[in-house]
């Protein structure tokens, strides 16, 4: 139980700028967000005994050799873009547990000029599939594979593209308020949207996530003073076949569906009490997706709140203010987690949510496996 | 439309696999029963979701079905799939509407495509050597 009385906090944040080029090496990036998240957490780099790095990228051995650490702790979590808030679960554990004191999750990534991510090798579960249903049929690619989900919920529920336009349109507005967002500076009107190119239909260029050359991390600790931000609940759970979306049934469960059920039972909270939600967007429709599935809104009735402002600051439901991978930078989640922080802490400036208590954040990662968390300030 | 010779032939002596291959191979369409309860399933597994069942038997359907949902691909990415637009969708089968096949939607424009048409399977062969038997869905009042 990670509620109640025994709770972890997250403690310190970090990242570097964003952008589509920076020249420093990746691991250069993961040095320098890990090291701003113990400064922002008041602590000496050295009291870190706990990472959890992102499987497939920057390993731990990297920031551990670099930084002269000696881990008490080390796990990774193999659930893509879930990760950045299953990590949160893990971390809280181990806190609580004893195990670690402070424990490190950090992002280094070159999404931008390194290899094209068709062309990265596959980290997803069921590779058989992959290699045999998959690729010789053309499909390969996140939005692809996501695409066809969202054609299904088109087909059962309805849906117009200019209210996946304004996901896309919210995110970039949040992001023209968030001067290190990669995005910053540059408008995008529903014209725009709908103009764009079609990746993999019904998603066009503005429904894809950026890729994103920049670090991001976090610290969890045993700590609860008055600044930390409190990890309130945090669960995990994968789709029915998590190594395959053809043949799910129901199509559209995800893991969501019922982290976030574990999480509002846990804590006796619902949607409507939740000041801001960071909502892992790879895709324009998985937004909307996850908005349902977490409870913000009924089946088929996400549009309803995504209409006339209502993800926007000031809005009903203010989502990703932060710009999102959409429009902040692509950090597999982590910045979501960041951000959310950064909110509670009321240090958001332009773009805070007003007394903002409480937030949910969710993950979404290989296919479709869920994480969500709750985060509260200490003036809830 | 596909670069047929390009595309990337898997391990087709992977064991979940040899009986569907080796049934396109010989233009049918086979999938896995439960020998034991007689649950279809898809795509090839180990053992049977229902009864926990290792023991399973291969058995053709009729390449038939309908479109249940799919994508059209606007910027080509995978090796044998230079030229886009292509469709790529999932096809519920006629027989056992639970099992859906992934594969492309041809002989149609792709945007043309709709969730809930008829598809019938045709059976193409590709990879450098000719070495596997692909499944394509055409339009079923199309020339059927």
């Amino acid at each position: 139980m990670l509620g109640g009385k025994y709770q972890a906090c997250i403690t310190g944040v970090g990242n570097t700028e964003y952008r589509k080029k920076i020249d420093r090496p990746a691991e250069v990036l993961a040095i320098e967000a890990a090291l701003a998240a113990a400064a922002d957490a008041g602590i000496d780099p050295r009291q870190i005994d706990g990472i959890i790095p992102y499987p497939g990228h920057i390993g731990d051995d990297v920031i551990q050799a670099e930084l002269g650490l000696n881990p008490r702790f080390r796990v990774t979590i193999d659930m893509g873009g879930c990760g950045a808030v299953s990590a949160l679960r893990v971390a809280s554990l181990a806190v609580l547990s004893g195990a670690a004191n402070h424990v490190l999750l950090f992002r280094g990534l070159k999404g931008s000029s390194g290899v094209r991510k068709a062309d990265r090798p596959s980290f997803l579960p069921g590779q058989p599939f992959r290699r045999h249903l998959e690729y010789v049929h053309g499909m390969n690619t996140p939005a692809q594979r996501y695409a066809v989900l969202c054609q299904r919920y088109k087909h059962e529920y309805g849906l117009d593209r200019r209210t996946l336009g304004e996901i896309a349109l919210a995110a970039r507005t949040h992001a023209n308020l968030n001067p290190n967002a990669q995005m910053h500076g540059r408008d995008l009107t529903m014209e725009d949207y709908l103009a764009g190119r079609m990746i993999a239909d019904p998603y066009t260029l503005f429904d894809c996530c950026l890729e994103t050359d920049g670090a991001s991390a976090v610290i969890v600790s045993a700590r609860n003073e008055t600044r930390d931000v409190r990890i309130l609940s945090v669960a995990e759970a994968q789709g029915i076949s998590p190594d395959d979306t053809s043949n799910r049934d129901p199509f559209l469960d995800i893991g969501l569906t019922q982290a976030a059920d574990r999480v509002w039972n846990d804590l006796g909270m619902g949607p409507d009490d939740m000041d801001a939600a960071m909502i892992y967007d790879c895709f324009t429709f998985e937004v909307l997706h996850q908005i349902e599935e977490a409870g913000f809104a009924r089946h088929g009735e996400a549009a309803a709140l995504i209409a006339d402002g209502g993800i926007r600051l000031g809005g009903k439901l203010p989502i990703n203010t932060h710009g999102g991978m959409l429009s902040e930078a692509h950090q597999a989640g982590l910045n979501h987690v960041v951000e959310a922080v950064r909110q509670l802490r009321g240090e958001c400036g332009a773009r805070q949510v007003e007394n903002a208590r409480l937030i949910a954040v969710t993950g979404w990662g290989q296919l479709g496996d869920g994480s969500f968390a709750v985060l509260g300030g200490h003036n809830v | 439309m596909f670069d047929l010779d390009q595309i990337p032939v898997p391990d087709l002596s992977d064991p979940n696999f040899v009986p569907f291959w080796e049934g396109t191979r010989e233009h049918k369409l086979k999938i896995q029963r439960c020998s034991d309860c007689g649950t279809y399933r898809w795509p090839p597994r180990i053992a049977c979701r229902s009864c926990r069942s290792t023991n399973v038997e291969w058995v053709a359907v009729e390449p038939r079905g309908t479109l249940y949902t799919y994508t059209v691909v606007g910027r080509p990415t995978a090796k044998g799939f230079s030229s886009v637009p292509y469709a790529v969708g999932f096809v519920a089968l006629d027989e056992v509407p639970h099992v859906r096949i992934i594969g492309n939607i041809v002989d149609i424009d792709p945007s043309a495509v709709k969730i809930g048409m008829a598809l019938e399977g045709r059976f193409v062969t590709a990879g450098p050597d000719e070495e596997m038997t692909l499944i394509h869905w055409s339009p079923a009042d199309n020339g059927a």
